[in-house]
């Protein structure tokens, strides 16, 4: 494993499990100290414990989208590793499955709140705490839901094409010292998503010309190129991340 | 397999510029390197700087709008490296011109190079990449893929390569082969150098003006791009398949 991260501070929202987990994980294998953010102080305990440590993470436990959270998570991480230098913004929300003509409006805030209001302030906050004077990097977790109609989450989607756009706008911004890159992943085997899956893996999967799931090391490992100085001539993109499965075109 | 596993990799256009970029880059990463270009003999100094690193690496000259050519340049890598796994499609040549100045040979000329080229080199690789079970094909796109006044013929020869790429995907997937393009913005190397001296721009100039449009606020270079390449083909970039990212310090469609 290469060590890209030595001396890197990240943050990771949503990292008690899953994707955000397995960012976490690649994050502090390359040498980074980390700051796992979720709603749950146990999950996020575990989390740590799973890192190392709290010679190698840190937990810090809210509600994403409350600003208070953002800044006291910023202002613990810059105490025990310093200033943060990598943003993961993983942490959203799919509560409900349905026809958007007969979505609930106020779910659809919740979602607009968390997937693209508390990215973009995870964004502010972090700029705020340093890293406007030291550059950085920041990874979006958006969804290949977010570049075509997926029918049941339709509004999900809507959110996750505004923060692939808030992406864009923010690498034009905040050039040359600070890369805002995302990643849009498929159906990637988590907690998040086992409604998706579940029962019928073999099914789902023969629609990926790469014939299987993803899993969230495929995540982790296009995030941490991403965040690398590898990337450094790269932002504004979004990198899909799909096993092939949104290839489609023919007539 | 684990990324320490020695393959072989070949990359077209490698005398020069981006595509000896990449020949250095997937070296370091640890693949034998073929370094395909028109003359093999301009292949040698980045042999030579490949081997002076500990690597290893074979010249091989070949135009790869030639099919028999190309069938025989493969075959010889495969039996004096190894069987190529990773092929980057790098080769590429200009020969710009608004459209109603274009002559048919300059559009024949971009598209047998980057069209026919990447077609039948990707053929002649494929075999040894789906008997592996493991491959990784990176064609070289471009932000000209987008529209470029003067470039019809390379506009649409590095447009072309997306819908190839993505066509790749889909078929090689289930061989566990990815496809995935890689489309650069302005990279410093001689073919942006030509172009300004052709517009009668100094390249300080040039590139100056240039880096005034990109949020990253320089230009490219040729490592940048190389970076990118080792990225698809390592274990990390598994999930990931018929894709163009621009490569450009900034956002790109």
């Amino acid at each position: 494993m290469t060590r890209r991260f030595e001396g890197k501070v990240a943050l990771v929202t949503g990292a008690s499990r899953g994707i955000g987990l397995g960012i976490a994980e690649r994050l502090v294998a390359e040498g980074a100290k980390v700051c796992v953010t979720a709603r749950k102080q146990e999950a996020l305990d575990e989390a740590v414990a799973s890192l190392g440590g709290p010679e190698h993470a840190i937990a810090v436990a809210g509600k994403g989208d409350d600003v208070e959270h953002q800044v006291d998570a910023l202002k613990r991480t810059e105490e025990a590793f310093g200033a943060v230098d990598l943003l993961v913004n993983n942490a959203g929300i799919n509560p409900v499955y349905g026809p958007m003509v007969d979505l609930d409006l106020d779910a659809a805030r919740k979602i607009f709140e968390v997937n693209c209001l508390a990215a973009l302030s995870w964004v502010q906050q972090a700029h705020r705490a340093g890293m406007g004077e030291r550059g950085g990097s920041v990874v979006n977790v958006s969804s290949v839901a977010g570049l075509r109609p997926a029918p049941g989450i339709g509004f999900y989607g809507a959110s996750k094409a505004m923060l692939a756009h808030i992406t864009a706008e923010l690498a034009v911004e905040l050039g040359p010292d600070i890369r805002v890159n995302a990643v849009a992943p498929a159906v990637v085997k988590t907690r998040f998503a086992t409604a998706l899956y579940e029962g019928r893996e073999e099914e789902v999967a023969s629609a990926y010309p790469l014939k299987r799931l993803g899993v969230p090391e495929d995540i982790a490992g296009v995030v941490a190129f991403l965040l690398s100085d590898d990337a450094a001539w790269l932002t504004g993109q979004v990198l899909v991340v799909d096993g092939g499965v949104t290839l489609t075109g023919g007539v | 397999m684990n990324d320490q596993t020695t393959r072989t990799a070949i990359v077209t256009g490698a005398a020069r510029g981006i595509g000896a970029a990449v020949a250095r880059r997937l070296s370091q990463d640890g693949f034998a390197v073929a370094v395909l270009d028109l003359d093999e003999a301009a292949c040698g100094p980045v042999v030579s700087e490949i081997e002076a690193a500990g690597g290893r690496a074979l010249a091989v000259g070949v135009d790869v709008a030639d099919e028999q050519a190309v069938q025989t340049a493969v075959t010889r890598v495969a039996e004096e490296l190894g069987a190529p796994t990773v092929l980057v499609n790098n080769a590429g040549i200009t020969r710009d011109n608004l459209l109603f100045k274009m002559t048919t040979d300059d559009w024949d000329a971009v598209m047998n190079v980057h069209l026919r080229g990447s077609f039948l080199m990707s053929k002649a690789t494929q075999k040894y990449m789906t008997e592996a079970g493991w491959g990784r094909i990176v064609n070289l796109s471009s932000v000209s893929a987008l529209g470029n006044r003067g470039q019809a013929n390379y506009a649409a020869a590095k447009a072309g390569l997306q819908g190839f790429t993505k066509t790749l995907a889909i078929e090689l997937g289930k061989f566990g082969v990815t496809a995935n393009a890689i489309a650069p913005g302005f990279i410093e190397t001689e073919m942006t150098a030509d172009t300004a001296r052709r517009v009668g721009v100094p390249f300080e100039e040039f590139k100056a003006a240039a880096a005034a449009q990109i949020p990253v606020a320089r230009v490219g270079q040729p490592e940048d791009i190389a970076a990118t390449v080792s990225f698809f083909a390592r274990e990390d970039a598994s999930f990931v398949s018929g894709q163009v990212i621009y490569v450009a310090g900034g956002p790109r469609a």
